[in-house]
Protein backbone atom coordinates (compact mmCIF):
# COMPACT_ATOMS: atom_id res chain seq x y z
CA UNK A 1 0.00 0.00 0.00
CA UNK A 2 1.16 3.48 -1.06
CA UNK A 3 2.26 5.37 2.15
CA UNK A 4 -0.26 8.08 3.60
CA UNK A 5 1.93 11.13 2.61
CA UNK A 6 2.54 9.72 -1.09
CA UNK A 7 -1.51 9.87 -1.38
CA UNK A 8 -1.31 13.23 -0.30
CA UNK A 9 -2.18 15.98 -3.25
CA UNK A 10 0.34 18.14 -2.06
CA UNK A 11 4.05 18.68 -1.30
CA UNK A 12 5.70 17.73 2.24
CA UNK A 13 8.72 18.41 2.61
CA UNK A 14 11.46 18.11 5.69
CA UNK A 15 14.91 19.90 5.77
CA UNK A 16 17.04 20.44 8.38
CA UNK A 17 17.81 24.64 9.56
CA UNK A 18 20.96 24.34 7.78
CA UNK A 19 18.77 24.10 4.37
CA UNK A 20 19.39 20.51 3.56
CA UNK A 21 16.55 18.10 2.29
CA UNK A 22 16.01 15.34 4.76
CA UNK A 23 12.36 13.57 3.05
CA UNK A 24 10.25 15.02 0.15
CA UNK A 25 6.96 12.57 -0.64
CA UNK A 26 5.79 11.50 -3.67
CA UNK A 27 4.40 15.31 -5.01
CA UNK A 28 7.53 16.17 -5.89
CA UNK A 29 8.47 13.25 -8.18
CA UNK A 30 4.49 13.72 -9.67
CA UNK A 31 4.56 17.56 -9.91
CA UNK A 32 8.24 18.64 -10.59
CA UNK A 33 9.75 15.43 -12.14
CA UNK A 34 12.42 15.30 -9.14
CA UNK A 35 13.39 12.22 -7.56
CA UNK A 36 15.22 11.26 -4.07
CA UNK A 37 18.20 10.90 -5.53
CA UNK A 38 18.51 14.24 -6.75
CA UNK A 39 16.32 16.13 -3.74
CA UNK A 40 17.77 14.13 -0.45
CA UNK A 41 20.74 15.44 1.07
CA UNK A 42 20.75 18.70 -1.43
CA UNK A 43 20.34 22.49 -0.46
CA UNK A 44 16.24 23.07 -0.75
CA UNK A 45 17.69 25.79 -3.46
CA UNK A 46 17.73 23.07 -5.81
CA UNK A 47 13.81 23.10 -5.72
CA UNK A 48 13.60 27.53 -6.17
CA UNK A 49 13.65 29.56 -9.07
CA UNK A 50 16.13 32.26 -8.69
CA UNK A 51 13.60 34.78 -7.68
CA UNK A 52 12.41 32.40 -5.34
CA UNK A 53 15.79 31.74 -3.72
CA UNK A 54 15.94 35.66 -2.64
CA UNK A 55 12.35 35.22 -1.29
CA UNK A 56 13.52 32.17 1.27
CA UNK A 57 16.74 34.04 2.23
CA UNK A 58 15.16 37.44 3.10
CA UNK A 59 11.60 36.12 4.35
CA UNK A 60 10.95 32.72 4.49
CA UNK A 61 14.66 31.79 6.80
CA UNK A 62 14.87 34.90 8.93
CA UNK A 63 11.29 33.77 9.83
CA UNK A 64 11.97 30.57 10.52
CA UNK A 65 14.97 31.40 12.55
CA UNK A 66 13.36 34.45 14.60
CA UNK A 67 10.03 32.42 15.08
CA UNK A 68 9.59 28.86 13.62
CA UNK A 69 6.84 29.29 11.73
CA UNK A 70 5.92 31.00 7.80
CA UNK A 71 2.32 31.00 6.94
CA UNK A 72 0.90 31.07 3.52
CA UNK A 73 3.21 32.31 1.27
CA UNK A 74 3.39 31.65 -1.97
CA UNK A 75 6.29 31.28 -4.07
CA UNK A 76 7.73 29.51 -7.08
CA UNK A 77 9.58 26.13 -7.39
CA UNK A 78 11.49 25.31 -9.95
CA UNK A 79 10.31 21.80 -11.71
CA UNK A 80 13.17 19.12 -13.29
CA UNK A 81 13.11 20.58 -16.33
CA UNK A 82 12.96 24.36 -15.25
CA UNK A 83 9.83 25.45 -15.18
CA UNK A 84 8.04 27.66 -12.74
CA UNK A 85 5.45 25.83 -10.09
CA UNK A 86 3.65 28.59 -7.97
CA UNK A 87 2.91 27.21 -4.35
CA UNK A 88 1.52 28.10 -1.18
CA UNK A 89 3.33 26.95 1.83
CA UNK A 90 3.43 26.80 5.79
CA UNK A 91 6.47 25.89 6.96
CA UNK A 92 6.95 24.96 10.70
CA UNK A 93 10.15 24.44 12.57
CA UNK A 94 10.01 21.42 15.09
CA UNK A 95 11.78 21.46 17.91
CA UNK A 96 14.98 23.38 18.95
CA UNK A 97 16.49 20.25 19.47
CA UNK A 98 16.13 18.54 15.96
CA UNK A 99 15.92 21.68 14.69
CA UNK A 100 14.54 20.67 11.12
CA UNK A 101 11.53 22.38 9.21
CA UNK A 102 8.42 20.74 7.75
CA UNK A 103 7.25 21.98 4.60
CA UNK A 104 3.45 21.82 3.79
CA UNK A 105 2.70 23.01 0.01
CA UNK A 106 0.11 22.69 -2.28
CA UNK A 107 -0.16 23.94 -6.07
CA UNK A 108 -1.30 27.42 -6.53
CA UNK A 109 -1.74 27.80 -9.99
CA UNK A 110 -4.63 29.44 -10.25
CA UNK A 111 -4.39 31.61 -7.15
CA UNK A 112 -1.37 33.00 -9.01
CA UNK A 113 -3.22 33.51 -12.10
CA UNK A 114 -5.61 35.48 -10.09
CA UNK A 115 -2.89 37.82 -8.61
CA UNK A 116 -1.24 38.38 -12.01
CA UNK A 117 -5.04 39.76 -13.47
CA UNK A 118 -5.21 41.61 -10.30
CA UNK A 119 -1.84 43.22 -10.18
CA UNK A 120 -2.68 43.99 -14.01
CA UNK A 121 -5.80 45.69 -13.27
CA UNK A 122 -4.21 47.78 -10.05
CA UNK A 123 -1.50 48.64 -12.43
CA UNK A 124 -4.60 49.70 -14.66
CA UNK A 125 -6.67 51.78 -12.43
CA UNK A 126 -3.48 53.27 -11.36
CA UNK A 127 -2.07 54.84 -14.52
CA UNK A 128 -5.91 55.82 -15.36
CA UNK A 129 -6.15 57.70 -12.32
CA UNK A 130 -2.73 59.00 -13.26
CA UNK A 131 -4.25 60.09 -16.87
CA UNK A 132 -7.21 61.86 -14.98
CA UNK A 133 -4.84 63.64 -12.27
CA UNK A 134 -2.72 65.28 -15.56
CA UNK A 135 -6.00 66.12 -17.60
CA UNK A 136 -7.57 67.78 -14.45
CA UNK A 137 -4.46 69.73 -13.67
CA UNK A 138 -4.26 70.67 -17.48
CA UNK A 139 -5.76 73.35 -19.97
CA UNK A 140 -6.94 71.66 -22.60
CA UNK A 141 -6.45 74.49 -25.07
CA UNK A 142 -2.49 75.39 -24.05
CA UNK A 143 -1.61 72.18 -22.26
CA UNK A 144 -0.47 74.74 -19.17
CA UNK A 145 -1.40 73.70 -15.80
CA UNK A 146 -5.27 75.04 -15.37
CA UNK A 147 -6.71 77.23 -12.40
CA UNK A 148 -6.44 74.61 -9.62
CA UNK A 149 -3.13 73.62 -9.99
CA UNK A 150 -2.12 76.67 -10.41
CA UNK A 151 -3.45 77.36 -7.04
CA UNK A 152 -2.14 73.79 -5.70
CA UNK A 153 1.49 74.46 -6.35
CA UNK A 154 1.61 78.08 -5.46
CA UNK A 155 0.01 77.18 -1.75
CA UNK A 156 3.01 74.39 -2.19
CA UNK A 157 5.37 77.66 -3.00
CA UNK A 158 4.15 79.71 -0.09
CA UNK A 159 4.68 76.83 2.29
CA UNK A 160 8.15 76.23 0.78
CA UNK A 161 8.71 80.51 0.46
CA UNK A 162 8.61 80.34 4.71
CA UNK A 163 10.16 77.43 5.44
CA UNK A 164 13.27 78.84 3.55
CA UNK A 165 12.48 82.09 4.25
CA UNK A 166 12.38 83.67 1.16
CA UNK A 167 9.92 85.75 -0.29
CA UNK A 168 6.84 84.98 -3.73
CA UNK A 169 5.95 86.93 -6.30
CA UNK A 170 2.76 86.63 -8.08
CA UNK A 171 1.80 87.85 -11.35
CA UNK A 172 -1.05 87.95 -13.35
CA UNK A 173 -0.98 88.54 -17.30
CA UNK A 174 -4.02 89.72 -19.15
CA UNK A 175 -4.09 89.76 -22.84
CA UNK A 176 -5.02 92.92 -24.52
CA UNK A 177 -8.15 93.72 -25.75
CA UNK A 178 -8.67 90.13 -26.69
CA UNK A 179 -13.04 90.35 -26.51
CA UNK A 180 -12.77 92.73 -29.28
CA UNK A 181 -10.47 90.71 -31.30
CA UNK A 182 -12.24 87.57 -30.46
CA UNK A 183 -15.38 89.12 -31.92
CA UNK A 184 -13.45 90.67 -35.55
CA UNK A 185 -11.49 87.64 -36.41
CA UNK A 186 -13.60 84.52 -34.51
CA UNK A 187 -12.79 82.42 -31.84
CA UNK A 188 -10.64 80.26 -33.87
CA UNK A 189 -8.11 82.97 -34.12
CA UNK A 190 -9.03 83.76 -30.40
CA UNK A 191 -7.82 80.41 -29.54
CA UNK A 192 -4.54 80.72 -31.41
CA UNK A 193 -3.54 83.73 -29.80
CA UNK A 194 -4.37 81.81 -26.34
CA UNK A 195 -2.13 78.95 -27.73
CA UNK A 196 0.54 81.17 -29.01
CA UNK A 197 0.84 83.53 -25.86
CA UNK A 198 0.81 80.42 -23.45
CA UNK A 199 3.70 79.10 -25.37
CA UNK A 200 5.65 82.08 -25.21
CA UNK A 201 5.17 82.23 -21.59
CA UNK A 202 6.35 78.39 -20.66
CA UNK A 203 9.67 78.90 -23.13
CA UNK A 204 10.63 82.15 -21.00
CA UNK A 205 9.72 80.27 -17.74
CA UNK A 206 12.80 79.05 -15.49
CA UNK A 207 13.37 76.60 -12.23
CA UNK A 208 11.32 77.55 -9.40
CA UNK A 209 8.80 80.05 -12.14
CA UNK A 210 5.09 78.51 -12.86
CA UNK A 211 3.07 79.64 -15.50
CA UNK A 212 -0.97 78.99 -15.63
CA UNK A 213 -3.66 79.88 -17.52
CA UNK A 214 -6.38 80.57 -14.78
CA UNK A 215 -9.15 81.13 -17.68
CA UNK A 216 -10.39 83.40 -20.06
CA UNK A 217 -7.30 85.68 -21.63
CA UNK A 218 -5.25 85.98 -18.11
CA UNK A 219 -2.46 83.61 -17.32
CA UNK A 220 -0.78 83.53 -14.10
CA UNK A 221 2.75 82.88 -13.08
CA UNK A 222 4.26 82.30 -9.38
CA UNK A 223 7.87 83.22 -8.62
CA UNK A 224 9.29 81.42 -5.90
CA UNK A 225 12.02 83.68 -4.30
CA UNK A 226 11.06 86.74 -6.31
CA UNK A 227 11.24 90.44 -4.60
CA UNK A 228 9.62 93.24 -6.82
CA UNK A 229 12.59 93.73 -9.21
CA UNK A 230 13.02 89.62 -9.51
CA UNK A 231 9.14 89.98 -10.42
CA UNK A 232 9.76 93.30 -12.67
CA UNK A 233 12.54 91.43 -14.60
CA UNK A 234 9.81 88.75 -15.59
CA UNK A 235 7.73 90.94 -16.42
CA UNK A 236 10.12 92.55 -18.82
CA UNK A 237 10.75 88.88 -20.37
CA UNK A 238 7.06 88.27 -20.64
CA UNK A 239 6.67 92.11 -22.73
CA UNK A 240 9.83 90.80 -25.14
CA UNK A 241 8.56 87.13 -25.16
CA UNK A 242 5.22 88.96 -27.11
CA UNK A 243 6.79 91.58 -29.25
CA UNK A 244 7.45 89.27 -31.93
CA UNK A 245 3.92 87.68 -31.54
CA UNK A 246 1.33 89.15 -33.98
CA UNK A 247 -1.89 87.15 -35.07
CA UNK A 248 -3.94 87.98 -38.28
CA UNK A 249 -1.64 91.29 -38.26
CA UNK A 250 -2.02 92.41 -35.37
CA UNK A 251 0.22 92.91 -32.73
CA UNK A 252 -0.90 90.93 -29.12
CA UNK A 253 0.45 92.86 -26.57
CA UNK A 254 -0.56 92.18 -22.53
CA UNK A 255 -1.10 94.17 -19.51
CA UNK A 256 0.87 92.86 -16.00
CA UNK A 257 0.09 92.96 -12.44
CA UNK A 258 2.69 91.75 -9.54
CA UNK A 259 1.98 91.32 -5.78
CA UNK A 260 4.82 90.48 -3.50
CA UNK A 261 4.61 88.39 -0.65
CA UNK A 262 7.69 89.32 1.68
CA UNK A 263 8.89 86.98 4.36
CA UNK A 264 6.55 85.72 6.80
CA UNK A 265 3.19 87.96 5.13
CA UNK A 266 0.09 87.04 5.29
CA UNK A 267 -0.05 83.07 3.96
CA UNK A 268 -3.42 83.34 2.41
CA UNK A 269 -3.67 82.62 -1.39
CA UNK A 270 -6.77 84.57 -2.25
CA UNK A 271 -5.68 87.95 -1.06
CA UNK A 272 -2.79 87.86 -2.74
CA UNK A 273 -4.03 87.08 -5.89
CA UNK A 274 -6.42 90.12 -5.34
CA UNK A 275 -3.60 92.00 -4.93
CA UNK A 276 -2.03 91.06 -8.07
CA UNK A 277 -5.55 91.66 -9.62
CA UNK A 278 -5.80 94.98 -8.47
CA UNK A 279 -2.24 95.74 -9.84
CA UNK A 280 -3.56 93.86 -13.00
CA UNK A 281 -6.78 96.26 -13.29
CA UNK A 282 -4.34 99.21 -12.47
CA UNK A 283 -2.18 98.22 -15.76
CA UNK A 284 -4.89 98.25 -17.78
CA UNK A 285 -6.11 101.62 -16.79
CA UNK A 286 -2.65 103.01 -17.17
CA UNK A 287 -3.38 102.60 -21.00
CA UNK A 288 -2.53 98.81 -21.01
CA UNK A 289 0.83 97.04 -22.60
CA UNK A 290 2.57 97.89 -19.25
CA UNK A 291 3.46 96.15 -15.69
CA UNK A 292 1.71 97.68 -12.77
CA UNK A 293 3.37 96.27 -9.84
CA UNK A 294 1.61 96.47 -6.00
CA UNK A 295 3.52 97.12 -3.25
CA UNK A 296 1.60 97.24 0.04
CA UNK A 297 -1.11 98.58 -1.17
CA UNK A 298 0.80 101.43 -3.55
CA UNK A 299 0.69 100.76 -7.38
CA UNK A 300 3.66 101.45 -8.82
CA UNK A 301 3.85 101.26 -12.59
CA UNK A 302 6.97 99.84 -13.78
CA UNK A 303 9.51 101.27 -16.42
CA UNK B 1 10.58 62.85 13.49
CA UNK B 2 13.01 59.86 12.53
CA UNK B 3 13.25 58.13 16.03
CA UNK B 4 9.43 57.19 16.06
CA UNK B 5 9.20 57.07 11.97
CA UNK B 6 12.03 54.37 12.07
CA UNK B 7 11.33 52.93 15.60
CA UNK B 8 15.13 53.50 16.99
CA UNK B 9 15.71 51.22 20.18
CA UNK B 10 18.88 52.26 21.62
CA UNK B 11 20.06 49.71 24.24
CA UNK B 12 23.27 48.75 26.18
CA UNK B 13 26.28 50.34 27.90
CA UNK B 14 27.86 53.69 27.59
CA UNK B 15 30.38 52.14 25.48
CA UNK B 16 31.25 52.44 21.31
CA UNK B 17 28.50 52.96 19.34
CA UNK B 18 27.35 50.04 17.35
CA UNK B 19 24.51 51.25 14.38
CA UNK B 20 22.70 48.27 13.37
CA UNK B 21 21.18 48.19 9.61
CA UNK B 22 18.77 46.00 8.54
CA UNK B 23 18.56 44.40 4.96
CA UNK B 24 15.87 43.66 2.54
CA UNK B 25 13.27 41.44 3.86
CA UNK B 26 13.26 42.15 7.36
CA UNK B 27 13.45 44.54 10.29
CA UNK B 28 15.73 45.66 13.51
CA UNK B 29 14.33 42.31 14.63
CA UNK B 30 17.44 40.82 12.95
CA UNK B 31 19.54 41.72 15.42
CA UNK B 32 18.58 39.75 18.21
CA UNK B 33 20.92 37.02 18.32
CA UNK B 34 23.95 39.40 17.31
CA UNK B 35 22.44 41.97 20.44
CA UNK B 36 23.80 40.03 23.51
CA UNK B 37 27.25 39.56 22.38
CA UNK B 38 27.84 43.68 22.69
CA UNK B 39 26.70 44.02 26.18
CA UNK B 40 30.34 46.63 26.78
CA UNK B 41 28.84 48.55 23.90
CA UNK B 42 26.02 50.89 23.15
CA UNK B 43 23.52 49.57 20.36
CA UNK B 44 21.30 51.63 18.15
CA UNK B 45 18.51 49.79 16.07
CA UNK B 46 16.36 51.40 13.32
CA UNK B 47 13.93 50.28 10.76
CA UNK B 48 13.98 51.53 7.59
CA UNK B 49 10.32 53.65 6.85
CA UNK B 50 7.79 51.20 6.07
CA UNK B 51 9.88 47.97 7.44
CA UNK B 52 8.75 46.50 11.01
CA UNK B 53 6.71 48.96 12.82
CA UNK B 54 7.78 52.26 11.63
CA UNK B 55 5.79 54.23 10.04
CA UNK B 56 4.32 53.99 6.58
CA UNK B 57 2.44 56.75 6.10
CA UNK B 58 2.41 58.47 4.15
CA UNK B 59 5.05 56.12 2.16
CA UNK B 60 6.96 58.22 -0.61
CA UNK B 61 7.40 55.81 -2.96
CA UNK B 62 9.81 58.33 -4.98
CA UNK B 63 12.05 58.87 -1.95
CA UNK B 64 12.37 55.36 -1.19
CA UNK B 65 12.27 54.47 -4.82
CA UNK B 66 16.54 54.32 -4.55
CA UNK B 67 18.73 53.23 -2.12
CA UNK B 68 19.33 57.23 -1.34
CA UNK B 69 15.90 57.38 0.44
CA UNK B 70 17.09 54.73 2.73
CA UNK B 71 20.86 56.23 3.19
CA UNK B 72 18.45 59.37 4.42
CA UNK B 73 16.92 57.41 6.84
CA UNK B 74 20.16 56.31 8.23
CA UNK B 75 21.96 59.80 8.52
CA UNK B 76 18.35 61.19 10.02
CA UNK B 77 19.04 58.53 13.03
CA UNK B 78 22.89 59.15 13.52
CA UNK B 79 21.31 63.19 13.43
CA UNK B 80 18.95 62.72 16.16
CA UNK B 81 20.91 60.68 18.23
CA UNK B 82 23.79 63.40 17.59
CA UNK B 83 26.17 59.82 16.33
CA UNK B 84 29.83 60.89 15.57
CA UNK B 85 32.37 57.74 14.78
CA UNK B 86 29.76 55.47 15.22
CA UNK B 87 30.87 51.63 13.88
CA UNK B 88 27.91 50.89 11.54
CA UNK B 89 26.80 46.90 11.34
CA UNK B 90 24.87 46.53 8.09
CA UNK B 91 23.54 43.63 6.45
CA UNK B 92 22.90 42.45 2.76
CA UNK B 93 21.92 45.74 0.77
CA UNK B 94 21.85 47.91 4.00
CA UNK B 95 25.81 48.05 3.44
CA UNK B 96 25.40 49.52 0.02
CA UNK B 97 22.94 52.13 1.85
CA UNK B 98 25.58 52.68 4.65
CA UNK B 99 28.59 53.24 1.83
CA UNK B 100 26.14 55.74 0.34
CA UNK B 101 25.82 57.15 4.02
CA UNK B 102 29.26 56.96 4.45
CA UNK B 103 30.07 59.26 1.55
CA UNK B 104 27.97 61.59 2.63
CA UNK B 105 28.38 62.46 5.72
CA UNK B 106 31.49 60.60 6.77
CA UNK B 107 32.28 61.96 10.15
CA UNK B 108 28.92 59.91 11.49
CA UNK B 109 31.16 56.67 11.38
CA UNK B 110 34.37 55.84 12.32
CA UNK B 111 34.36 51.90 10.67
CA UNK B 112 31.85 49.90 8.20
CA UNK B 113 31.59 45.94 8.65
CA UNK B 114 29.39 44.69 6.06
CA UNK B 115 27.41 41.27 6.43
CA UNK B 116 26.66 39.25 2.85
CA UNK B 117 27.34 42.71 1.00
CA UNK B 118 26.73 43.13 -2.55
CA UNK B 119 27.39 45.98 -4.87
CA UNK B 120 24.67 44.70 -6.94
CA UNK B 121 22.75 41.76 -7.11
CA UNK B 122 22.26 41.82 -11.16
CA UNK B 123 24.87 40.04 -13.54
CA UNK B 124 25.89 42.44 -15.54
CA UNK B 125 28.14 43.14 -18.67
CA UNK B 126 31.05 42.59 -19.29
CA UNK B 127 31.57 40.36 -16.52
CA UNK B 128 30.08 41.10 -13.06
CA UNK B 129 27.96 38.38 -11.82
CA UNK B 130 25.73 39.94 -9.24
CA UNK B 131 23.80 36.48 -9.12
CA UNK B 132 20.16 37.32 -11.16
CA UNK B 133 18.73 38.03 -14.16
CA UNK B 134 16.90 41.19 -14.76
CA UNK B 135 13.83 38.68 -15.63
CA UNK B 136 14.46 36.94 -11.92
CA UNK B 137 13.93 40.37 -10.10
CA UNK B 138 10.41 40.96 -12.05
CA UNK B 139 9.18 37.46 -10.94
CA UNK B 140 10.36 38.51 -7.15
CA UNK B 141 8.56 41.84 -7.82
CA UNK B 142 5.63 40.09 -7.98
CA UNK B 143 6.07 37.89 -5.68
CA UNK B 144 6.09 40.44 -3.36
CA UNK B 145 2.91 41.40 -4.36
CA UNK B 146 1.41 38.23 -3.58
CA UNK B 147 2.11 37.94 -0.39
CA UNK B 148 1.29 39.81 2.81
CA UNK B 149 3.72 38.32 5.89
CA UNK B 150 2.78 39.26 9.28
CA UNK B 151 0.07 41.69 7.62
CA UNK B 152 -2.72 40.30 10.42
CA UNK B 153 -0.24 41.51 12.53
CA UNK B 154 0.77 45.02 11.22
CA UNK B 155 -2.79 45.68 11.13
CA UNK B 156 -3.16 45.45 14.69
CA UNK B 157 -2.17 47.98 17.70
CA UNK B 158 1.08 47.28 18.54
CA UNK B 159 3.42 48.17 21.52
CA UNK B 160 5.82 51.23 19.97
CA UNK B 161 8.60 52.75 20.87
CA UNK B 162 12.07 52.16 22.54
CA UNK B 163 12.67 48.84 23.93
CA UNK B 164 14.17 48.05 27.66
CA UNK B 165 17.12 45.84 27.92
CA UNK B 166 18.41 43.27 24.86
CA UNK B 167 15.84 40.73 25.35
CA UNK B 168 13.29 41.27 23.12
CA UNK B 169 9.66 40.98 24.22
CA UNK B 170 8.08 38.13 22.61
CA UNK B 171 5.36 39.71 20.82
CA UNK B 172 7.45 41.66 18.97
CA UNK B 173 8.13 38.80 16.69
CA UNK B 174 4.25 39.07 15.54
CA UNK B 175 5.16 42.00 13.14
CA UNK B 176 8.89 40.29 12.21
CA UNK B 177 9.41 40.40 8.15
CA UNK B 178 5.66 42.22 8.25
CA UNK B 179 5.37 43.67 4.54
CA UNK B 180 3.18 45.42 3.00
CA UNK B 181 3.29 45.00 -0.54
CA UNK B 182 3.68 48.48 -1.67
CA UNK B 183 6.70 49.10 0.61
CA UNK B 184 7.98 45.59 0.01
CA UNK B 185 7.87 46.14 -3.92
CA UNK B 186 9.33 49.57 -3.44
CA UNK B 187 12.53 48.05 -1.39
CA UNK B 188 12.97 44.92 -3.30
CA UNK B 189 13.40 47.19 -6.94
CA UNK B 190 15.73 49.85 -4.86
CA UNK B 191 17.47 46.60 -3.70
CA UNK B 192 17.75 44.37 -6.61
CA UNK B 193 17.64 46.63 -9.45
CA UNK B 194 20.15 49.07 -8.62
CA UNK B 195 24.04 49.02 -9.38
CA UNK B 196 26.07 50.39 -6.69
CA UNK B 197 29.96 49.02 -8.11
CA UNK B 198 30.98 53.00 -8.88
CA UNK B 199 31.00 53.95 -5.52
CA UNK B 200 32.89 50.99 -4.23
CA UNK B 201 36.68 52.65 -4.50
CA UNK B 202 35.26 55.96 -3.04
CA UNK B 203 34.57 54.04 0.63
CA UNK B 204 36.40 56.44 3.33
CA UNK B 205 36.31 54.07 5.93
CA UNK B 206 37.92 50.68 7.27
CA UNK B 207 35.74 47.95 6.27
CA UNK B 208 35.23 45.04 7.15
CA UNK B 209 33.39 42.38 4.37
CA UNK B 210 31.92 39.42 6.40
CA UNK B 211 31.18 36.74 3.55
CA UNK B 212 29.26 33.39 3.70
CA UNK B 213 30.50 30.45 2.23
CA UNK B 214 27.14 29.63 0.47
CA UNK B 215 25.12 32.29 -0.35
CA UNK B 216 22.65 32.48 -3.21
CA UNK B 217 22.21 36.00 -2.91
CA UNK B 218 26.11 37.04 -2.92
CA UNK B 219 28.54 34.68 -4.37
CA UNK B 220 31.90 34.37 -3.17
CA UNK B 221 33.22 36.27 -5.98
CA UNK B 222 31.53 39.40 -5.38
CA UNK B 223 33.15 39.54 -1.75
CA UNK B 224 36.69 39.21 -3.55
CA UNK B 225 34.92 41.61 -6.18
CA UNK B 226 34.13 44.58 -3.98
CA UNK B 227 37.71 43.94 -1.76
CA UNK B 228 40.03 44.29 -4.68
CA UNK B 229 38.16 47.46 -5.46
CA UNK B 230 38.03 49.21 -1.51
CA UNK B 231 40.63 50.93 -0.26
CA UNK B 232 41.53 49.76 3.46
CA UNK B 233 38.87 46.41 3.15
CA UNK B 234 39.58 42.76 4.48
CA UNK B 235 37.12 39.72 3.67
CA UNK B 236 36.53 37.18 5.84
CA UNK B 237 33.62 34.49 4.20
CA UNK B 238 32.41 32.58 7.15
CA UNK B 239 32.09 28.72 6.62
CA UNK B 240 28.21 28.96 6.64
CA UNK B 241 25.46 28.52 4.55
CA UNK B 242 23.02 31.16 3.31
CA UNK B 243 22.19 35.16 3.46
CA UNK B 244 21.36 35.96 7.60
CA UNK B 245 25.31 35.09 8.83
CA UNK B 246 24.21 37.28 11.95
CA UNK B 247 21.18 35.17 12.40
CA UNK B 248 22.75 31.69 11.93
CA UNK B 249 26.01 32.74 13.02
CA UNK B 250 26.48 35.37 15.54
CA UNK B 251 28.76 33.86 17.90
CA UNK B 252 31.40 33.87 15.14
CA UNK B 253 30.03 37.05 13.68
CA UNK B 254 30.22 38.75 17.38
CA UNK B 255 34.12 37.43 17.69
CA UNK B 256 35.02 38.69 13.52
CA UNK B 257 33.27 42.39 14.65
CA UNK B 258 35.47 42.23 17.60
CA UNK B 259 38.99 41.55 16.46
CA UNK B 260 38.23 43.88 13.54
CA UNK B 261 36.87 46.75 15.78
CA UNK B 262 40.01 46.38 18.02
CA UNK B 263 42.36 46.38 14.94
CA UNK B 264 41.01 50.03 14.23
CA UNK B 265 43.55 52.71 15.28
Amino acid sequence: MTPLLDMLPGGVLVTTLGRQIRYANAFFRTDLGLDDQTLIGAQVEVLLTPAARIFYDTYLHPLILNGGRCDEVQFNLMSGTGEQVPVVACLRRTDEAEATVVWCLMRADNRSRMYEELVKAQEDVSSYARKMQDLAATDPLTGMPNRREFERLTRRDLRNADRVGVPLGLVMIDIDHFKSFNDSHGHAAGDEVLRRCGAALMSITRSGETVARLGGEEFGCCLFGANATGAEAFARRVHDSLRSLSVEQRQITVSIGIAIRPVGGARDLASLLKQADIALYGAKSAGRNCTVCNTAGTLVLCG
Amino acid sequence: MPLSRNTVTVLGADGPTLLMAHGFGCDQNMWRFLVPHFPDHRIVLFDYAGCGKSQVIPFDTGKYGTLNGYAQDMLDVCAALNLRGAHLISHSVSTMIGLIAGLQQPDRFASMTMVCPSPSFLNLPPDYRGGFERADMEELLVMMDQNYIGWAHYLSPMVTGVLNGPAFSAELSGSFCATDPLVAKTFARATFLSDLRHLLPRARHPTLILQSAQDALAAQTVGTYMQNRMPDTRLHVVKAEGHCLHMTHPADVARLIRAFLASLP
